[in-house]
């Protein structure tokens, strides 16, 4: 026959007179104040520590090696590039033919008589932006091939 | 003297009243509280680990804790129930990664315990429990506790040893009472098991 349930809450009930020595909890009281203070001042440090360490890889922040070659490759390619004359940044006004330019703002994307950015094509599809007026029959007034004004001869 | 008196006065003071105090940033107050809980949380997490540097290492930690998270106590449990859940949930994490590697330390029963009454009715000719010498009792008690997963000898400690109630311990684990009830059931029919060897052949 086994201990019945009773039996066993009695066995287990006598686990109550398992007691820490005497003024063990005196003692403890001393230990958990320093732990408390302990506590306090690692939370207080971890803080602390915390900025100093944001801080330092501010301070620390590095541009990777490989961007200074890539932006010197770039440098190079660009500066090669427009030394021997294949790529200008500029457009290049000589192209501009005054008499195509009423031909080409046909084709130039002007809709609903607001400004647009068009290509004009040359002989050597040289391409770059120009900006045009709403109303492509008003008259331009070209001085050396650059164009100075879109104003009416009156304004002169 | 003026100290003392203060501290006398604080015993009296009830858990709320500590509580709020604590929060002020007297830690008399807290001191209070550790004075009146500090024996239970013990007890807890003994009889939960069966060793005592674990125990008293736990407790600490148990407290400090506390203190540190008491801000943050709205009072929606009481304080003793608040308490005893931290207790609760730090030793069983500790169990667990503690894992088997162990090693019983136990503290000694108190001299009182030969008056008790459920003793000597346990001790007595005429109950089927053999006679054995405390340190017997005290080794083979922890053993079978042991024996028991940490979720089950929590409800076992609490219920049996400490005789909270169904409804109290449900509230420290967050489970509902019919699982507390459950686990008891199947704790000690394991325990009666494990406790065989003490009937008298």
């Amino acid at each position: 026959m086994m201990l019945d349930e009773q039996q066993v809450q009695q066995l287990l009930r006598l686990k109550r007179f398992e007691q820490p020595p005497p003024g063990y909890f005196e003692q403890s009281l001393d230990e958990l104040h320093y732990r408390m203070r302990m506590s306090s001042g690692r939370n207080r440090s971890e803080r602390f520590s915390r900025l100093q360490e944001f801080l330092s890889t501010l301070n620390s922040f590095r541009v990777p090696q490989a961007a200074y070659a890539g932006a010197f490759a770039i440098f190079l390619v660009v500066a090669t590039l427009m030394g021997t004359g294949v790529w200008s940044p500029r457009p290049n006004f000589a192209l501009y033919n005054a008499t195509a330019s009423a031909d080409q703002n046909d084709n130039a994307g002007i809709i609903g008589g607001k400004i647009q950015l068009s290509a004009l094509r040359s002989g050597r599809q040289e391409i770059f932006p120009t900006i045009k007026p709403s109303d492509s029959v008003t008259p331009r007034y070209i001085l050396d091939g650059q164009p100075v004004s879109y104003n009416t001869a009156s304004s002169f | 003297m003026a100290a003392g008196r203060s501290m006398e006065d604080l015993h009296l003071l009830e858990d709320e009243a500590l509580v709020s105090r604590t929060q002020a940033g007297d830690t008399q107050a807290f001191d209070v509280l550790w004075h009146k809980y500090s024996p239970r949380i013990y007890s807890l997490v003994y009889n939960m680990t069966s060793n005592h540097e674990d125990a008293n290492d736990l407790l600490l930690e148990v407290f400090a804790k506390a203190f540190r998270a008491i801000s943050g106590f709205k009072g929606k449990s009481s304080f003793y129930t608040w308490i005893h859940a931290i207790a609760v949930n730090m030793t069983i994490n500790f169990v667990k990664k503690r894992g088997r590697r162990f090693q019983m330390s136990l503290d000694d029963f108190d001299s009182n315990i030969h008056n008790d009454k459920e003793f000597i009715e346990l001790t007595a000719s005429n109950t089927p429990i053999r006679e054995v010498d405390l340190s017997e009792l005290q080794q083979r008690l922890n053993e079978a506790m042991m024996k028991l997963s940490v979720e089950h000898r929590a409800v076992v400690t609490m219920f049996d040893i400490q005789g909270m109630p169904h409804a109290e311990i449900a509230k420290v684990l967050g489970v509902p009472e019919a699982t507390v009830r459950s686990r008891l059931f199947y704790a000690h029919r394991q325990l009666q098991n494990y406790l065989e060897e003490f009937r008298k052949q």
